[in-house]
């Protein structure tokens, strides 16, 4: 009788990368809400020690499928051998982040396991037994709440939304799979490391962010040098993209990066709706915009009219001085 | 090479969604309905893969009566014919029950290549593609930015970019790729735009096939599609609440102005 929450962690170079903890988090309260222990997944080569770290998050059992097929990420590989997990650990909930890696692999592993998928849902809850998520659509118009009907119920979560799972003093207990995998049909030939030094966007808790006013790839300098100064991210809107201010993989908005940080400092960014779903859920905005009428406006908690070229430099500073304090 | 791509008519981003009386659905009337931007960049794609290799395109849509006039427009880019899955049946389908009848359409080709949109802009879920390509059996790469065809059409490298890193893959023909707006194709600049259908595409478009595909045609059944097969089901859709007003300087000294900023972000917001 399927039972329990079995979380899909996700890892990089030896560490969990942040999501498995938010997922081990929502995990446990789910896991209390159904019924049943939290287990966690585990795929790659040379992992059986992250068992440990996911255990010291609340994971009881870690179901380790290591081996040397797994080295490179596979769509199909990585969902044969989730579902190999599955068999065993025969979750009520399989949990993953909506991370890019598992926007490719949640949907592959829902139809192998022939289940649905709730996915990039910012609000999961038992009721009446049933696992219920919230997710906006529609460019961020409405939410629709979504109820999992077959069994096991597969939910992805958005990064950045659940908070991450407190330290417990427990081992997870290793239960190796194997997932019978010899042959995938695709497979990471290469991996090239194309990071900044600079937090991750999906992760960051603070975000400088350029839009169209910025007028020049150069000029994103001047936010750069404010996002260093705050250890905050780049980001950009589709405008500035698309203009060739800013890269692809900096784009925050509906159809580029959906983020959630506590602090999104926007500037020459007019607030189009698709960018609004990329970012309206951060704590607090701030917005400098030269026209007063620009729509962001209304949806800021902080905002300055006036020329953002004015601003940048004299809001570096003030805030560095206010950090040094 | 035969290529397909799949193709979703969606609402205009800029439309108004409102949520039906009852909650559980939104109100169609006085939307207006696009080919997804997405499926216009891998219709675009499409073209120009066939432009290369030379053979025959299709686009495959699911939905009523109005997703023709979007089949039509994918037609009129130049397209050579597309398959309509249209039964009373489909209606209510979640991802799973469109990716089933997708999966049936395109075995009943035998494309050697599959071309979607990244997203469609209605739930920007991503999950059709990658449940086709489990369906069909076939590899999958999904968010691709770039995308190479081997000139034998046997295999193709293609990229895509996750947090912090970009990955490359070589994966054999037929497959199912998702692609995203500014990919690079057979080493092009970024394409940023779909071409437009011109009045002499329109014209040929409108005598190009579209052969009809329904539940039986599709080897399904009630339990596979339609809102009886959903393994998802839509409870109730929700407004969202809304950010309540905030302070906007303006008309100061700029000096002025950020020093009030920065110290209400420290003292009021607590986020410094």
């Amino acid at each position: 009788m399927a039972s329990g929450v079995m979380i899909v962690a996700e890892h990089r170079d030896g560490k969990l990368r942040k999501i498995s903890l938010e997922l081990l988090g929502v995990g446990k309260k789910l896991a209390g809400e159904l019924g049943g222990g939290l287990s966690a997944c585990v795929i790659g080569k040379g992992v059986e020690g992250l068992a440990k770290d996911l255990g010291k998050f609340g994971a009881e059992k870690v179901f380790v499928c290591d081996a040397d097929i797994f080295a490179a990420y596979s769509p199909d590989g990585f969902a044969a051998a989730l579902a190999a997990a599955a068999k065993q650990a025969d979750p009520a909930l399989i949990l993953m982040g909506a991370s890019v890696t598992g926007k490719d692999l949640a949907p592959r592993a829902a139809a192998k396991l022939g289940t649905g998928l709730s996915s990039d849902c910012v609000d999961v809850k038992v009721e009446g037994g049933k696992v219920i998520c919230k997710r906006p659509v529609y460019s961020g118009k409405c939410f629709a709440r979504t109820e999992a009907v077959s069994s096991p119920a597969m939910v992805s979560v958005r990064p950045n939304v659940f908070p991450a799972a407190a330290e417990v003093n427990a081992a997870g207990a290793v239960v190796k799979v194997d997932a019978g995998v010899s042959s995938v049909k695709a497979k990471v030939k290469e991996l090239k490391v194309t990071a900044t030094g600079r937090p991750e966007l999906t992760e960051a808790e603070r975000i400088v962010s350029g839009g169209r006013g910025m007028k020049d790839k150069a000029n994103f300098k001047i936010l750069e040098d404010l996002a260093d100064a705050i250890h905050a991210a780049v980001g950009a809107s589709r405008a500035a993209v698309d203009s060739g201010y800013a890269d692809v993989s900096q784009q925050v908005g509906q159809t580029g990066k959906v983020v959630n940080p506590t602090l999104y400092l926007a500037f020459g960014i007019s607030g189009a709706i698709q960018h609004l779903a990329g970012m309206r859920t951060s704590k607090v905005i701030v917005a400098v915009n030269k026209d007063a009428d620009a729509p962001i406006f209304q949806k800021a908690d902080y905002g300055i009219v006036d020329d953002l070229f004015k601003v940048v430099p004299v809001m570096t500073e003030e805030l560095k001085k206010m950090l040094a304090e | 090479m035969k290529i397909a791509v799949c193709m979703k008519q969606t609402p205009d981003t800029e439309a108004t969604i409102k949520i039906a009386g009852d909650g559980k659905g939104i109100d169609e009337q006085n939307i207006k309905w696009i080919m997804n931007p997405y499926d216009e960049y891998a219709t675009e794609v499409a073209l120009r893969l066939k432009e290369k290799f030379g053979g025959e395109t299709w686009v495959v849509t699911m939905g009523g009566d109005r997703v023709v006039e979007s089949m039509r427009t994918a037609l009129a880019m130049g397209i050579d014919k597309g398959v309509h899955l249209n039964d009373p049946a489909f209606a209510g389908s979640d991802a799973t029950g469109e990716a089933k009848a997708i999966a049936a359409a395109l075995k009943s080709l035998g494309p050697d290549i599959i071309l979607c949109g990244k997203q469609a802009i209605d739930w920007d879920m991503s999950q059709v593609p990658a449940m086709v390509a489990e369906f069909m059996d076939l590899p999958q790469c999904t968010l691709c930015s770039f995308l190479e065809i081997a000139a034998d059409g046997k295999s193709a490298v293609v990229k895509r970019k996750i947090e912090g890193a970009e990955e490359t893959y070589e994966i054999s023909l037929p497959a199912v790729i998702s692609i995203d707006k500014g990919s690079s194709v057979h080493g092009s600049d970024p394409i940023q735009e779909a071409r437009y259908a011109s009045l002499p595409g329109i014209m040929k478009a409108k005598k190009k096939e579209i052969k009809k595909m329904g539940m039986a045609d599709a080897g399904l059944s009630a339990a596979d599609v339609g809102a009886s097969g959903a393994k998802v089901k839509v409870a109730a859709y929700e407004p969202l609440p809304e950010r309540a007003a905030g302070k906007v300087f303006k008309e100061q000294e700029t000096a002025d102005m950020v020093k009030q900023v920065v110290k209400l972000l420290r003292e009021e917001a607590k986020v410094i």
